[in-house]
């Protein structure tokens, strides 16, 4: 069945204006969430808003208007503005007293400033721009969902295993069964994370890039990795609980996990 | 009348030759058991120095000298503390550990100490991971991962190797070795620091660099109460050979134009240099003592048998065979060395136990085995010097010189 409306009927015209009524009051709400993180009193709060969202939050440290900011900060909201997604924004003047609270948890107090942080929804920091960036540069600030779990694990100061594997991976049973025994060792399992990650997932491309595993990976990867992110154990294909207790074990004693230690090495002496 | 009386009577005959003959010798064993004392333990800081920071980078400010460095970081110059995030949050990879440092003087009990404000790592450890995802490509650092099991409590006396401590409280000290033996500190006791309480958590163990007279605080501590913003003196970096030689002074250096980027090996090239410098005196020295000392022993020797040849043909004719008459001579001048290189090598070791610490910014030590150098030195020199004219005295004819009578 079909309903069809007469030419400039009324009830067509009313419609059309509920429609229009609803997309602008929707705007203007998104808007004003936007307008009060951004000039919004509290950095805390523009944080706990984008973590609900599920949003980016791009932070805006300064201290001095001086030109620098004045300069940066135009940058920011340009290179902001270019981010796809949803993002948010707040500028914080880490001498106001009420954001005492956002600048002791990021820690900013002494940190070269202008400064713009990206917290990934999870409240990871993802990346930070001192001083001077271009607004390309600020799209660096968003990570991969797997990148950013990893993050946040690691910037807790824990031990991340990152399984990479999905259904069509041989051995995925085996290494996330590993994987999983390893949190459950009471020496670890306070400390210790696991991510899993989609080789396939075209999103964490350039995650695995940047871990020198294959996106096109044949077999389930066992990546684990060290606060602040260094890989320190890369296993393809089956795994055993007691191989990687084994490579941590070896970086938790061992003086160079990667290289020689001393004067012609890297690093003092153990 | 037997050979010692002789040997001692001859000594004393002609003072004033004797006394100028023995002072050239002293001089120059004094001289040469200095450099070779303070040349001795400049290398063993260079290598304890160099062993104990690996490679290693410093980030100073421009007008601050190597010297200045050295001398434990005391200068009026500046950086500003952000710099330390700056590094942190760089995607400069072989940045393996920092040490940022304030030096401040302080008293105690009539006596200069440096306070020297450090920050421990977990005030920026956490920010490198703001470098971004660039992280996960970096090399494998160097230093154990400290996670997983239930953390130990740190052994803050590690500060003296790693050059960096994981944490620090506000109200705590950590005290060189010198600093802790003059001011009776151990382990737990309290020190007042510009007017603040501090509890000692540690007595660093010997180094024999300027770290054993230092007394370490929080770097914010130390700050505070030096009415200092927020700047450091320097920052000591721990980094990766392979990324020093890929170029990571000339990234840091871009990273920081306003300050100067060195690396330890440059400082060690320089410290060498000057060690070498000083070996190169120490042998100038060592020729001037042979040629100098020598030929003057050699004259006084030949002028005394010149002088005295009525007497020794007296002994002659008396019966004193040729020997005697060389073993008289050779004795004296043994005697002349066996003292010279004693007092030499004492006054020697003084003289670069308390100057070589000025001189060379490190802790200066006697080294027993120069004595038997010294020694053997000064009495080889005065022997070889003394053989001929010793020799020409034991050949005089007697009666060639009652004739002369």
């Amino acid at each position: 069945m079909t309903i069809q409306f007469p030419r400039n009927s009324p009830l067509l015209f009313i419609l059309a204006a509920a429609v229009c009524v609803i997309l602008v009051d929707r705007s203007a709400a998104h808007a004003q969430a936007i307008r009060q993180t951004s000039s919004g009193s509290s950095g805390t709060t523009a944080l706990q808003a984008a973590a609900q969202k599920g949003a980016y939050l791009y932070v805006f440290f300064w201290t001095r208007d001086d030109q620098q900011t004045q300069s940066m900060r135009q940058v920011f909201y340009q290179g902001v503005g270019q981010i796809d997604g949803l993002v948010d924004t707040v500028e914080v003047n880490i001498r106001e007293s009420r954001e005492k609270a956002i600048v002791d948890q990021l820690g900013v107090s002494r940190a070269p400033m202008p400064l713009v942080l990206a917290l990934a929804p999870n409240g990871a920091v993802t990346k930070g721009f001192p001083i001077g960036f271009t607004a390309e540069q600020l799209r660096q600030g968003i990570a991969s969902p797997a990148m950013a779990n990893c993050m946040k694990a690691l910037q807790s100061q824990k031990l991340v295993v990152l399984t990479i594997q999905n259904q069509s991976t041989p051995y995925s049973q085996t290494a996330y069964s590993s994987a999983a025994q390893f949190k459950q060792d009471a020496r670890f399992t306070n400390s210790t994370e696991i991510v899993t990650l989609d080789p396939a997932d075209p999103s964490e491309a350039g995650f695995l890039q940047n871990l020198k595993v294959a996106p096109g990976t044949q077999a389930a990867v066992t990546v684990v990795l060290a606060p602040p992110g260094k890989p320190i154990a890369t296993f393809t294909g089956p795994v055993t609980k007691q191989q990687i207790v084994a490579k941590v074990t070896a970086a938790q004693s061992g003086c160079c996990p990667g290289g020689t230690c001393g004067p012609d090495g890297c690093g003092p002496p153990k | 009348m037997n050979l010692r009386t002789l040997v001692w009577r001859e000594l004393f005959e002609r003072k004033s030759q004797m006394i100028t003959v023995f002072v050239g010798i002293l001089l120059g064993i004094t001289t040469v058991v200095a450099i070779k004392t303070i040349t001795h333990y400049s290398e063993k800081a260079v290598a304890r120095e160099l062993d104990t920071l690996g490679a290693n980078v410093l980030v100073l400010p421009k007008s601050v000298s190597l010297q200045d460095y050295y001398s434990a970081d005391m200068h009026d110059q500046y950086l500003p503390e952000e710099y330390v995030l700056r590094l942190t949050m760089s995607d400069v990879q072989g940045v393996d550990n920092l040490s940022p440092k304030l030096c401040v003087p302080v008293e105690l009990e009539g006596r200069r100490y440096t306070l020297t404000g450090i920050l421990p790592k977990s005030e920026f450890s956490a920010k490198a991971a703001w470098a971004g995802a660039g992280i996960f490509s970096r090399p494998i650092g160097c230093g154990a991962i400290g996670v997983g099991e239930t953390p130990k409590p740190e052994d803050k006396k590690t500060l003296v190797r790693k050059r960096v401590i994981e944490t620090l409280e506000p109200d705590e000290a950590l005290v060189g070795s010198d600093a802790a033996a003059s001011l009776g500190l151990a382990d737990g006791d309290t020190v007042s620091l510009l007017g603040k309480q501090f509890s000692v958590v540690a007595v660093l163990p010997e180094t024999g660099t300027v770290d054993d007279s230092r007394i370490f605080a929080h770097l914010h501590t130390v700050q505070e109460l030096s009415d200092r913003d927020q700047v450091v003196n320097c920052i000591e970096i721990v980094g990766c050979c392979k990324e020093i030689s890929a170029g990571l002074v000339d990234k840091v250096n871009r990273l920081l134009p306003d300050a100067k980027v060195v690396t330890v090996a440059q400082v060690v090239a320089t410290q060498t240099k000057i060690n070498r410098l000083m070996e190169r005196l120490s042998l100038i020295f060592l020729v001037i003592i042979v040629v100098v000392g020598g030929a003057g022993i050699a004259n006084y020797m030949y002028a005394n048998v010149h002088e005295r040849r009525r007497e020794i043909g007296t002994l002659m004719a008396l019966g004193a065979e040729s020997s005697f008459i060389l073993r008289l001579f050779l004795t004296k001048a043994c005697l002349l060395g066996v003292v010279g290189g004693v007092a030499g090598f004492a006054i020697g070791t003084l003289l670069a136990v308390t100057v070589g610490p000025r001189l060379a910014g490190v802790t200066v030590l006697p080294m027993p085995v120069l004595a038997l150098w010294a020694v053997l030195l000064s009495v080889a020199i005065a022997l070889t010097s003394s053989f001929f004219p010793a020799r020409r005295a034991a050949r005089l004819d007697p009666c060639a010189t009652f004739q002369e009578v």
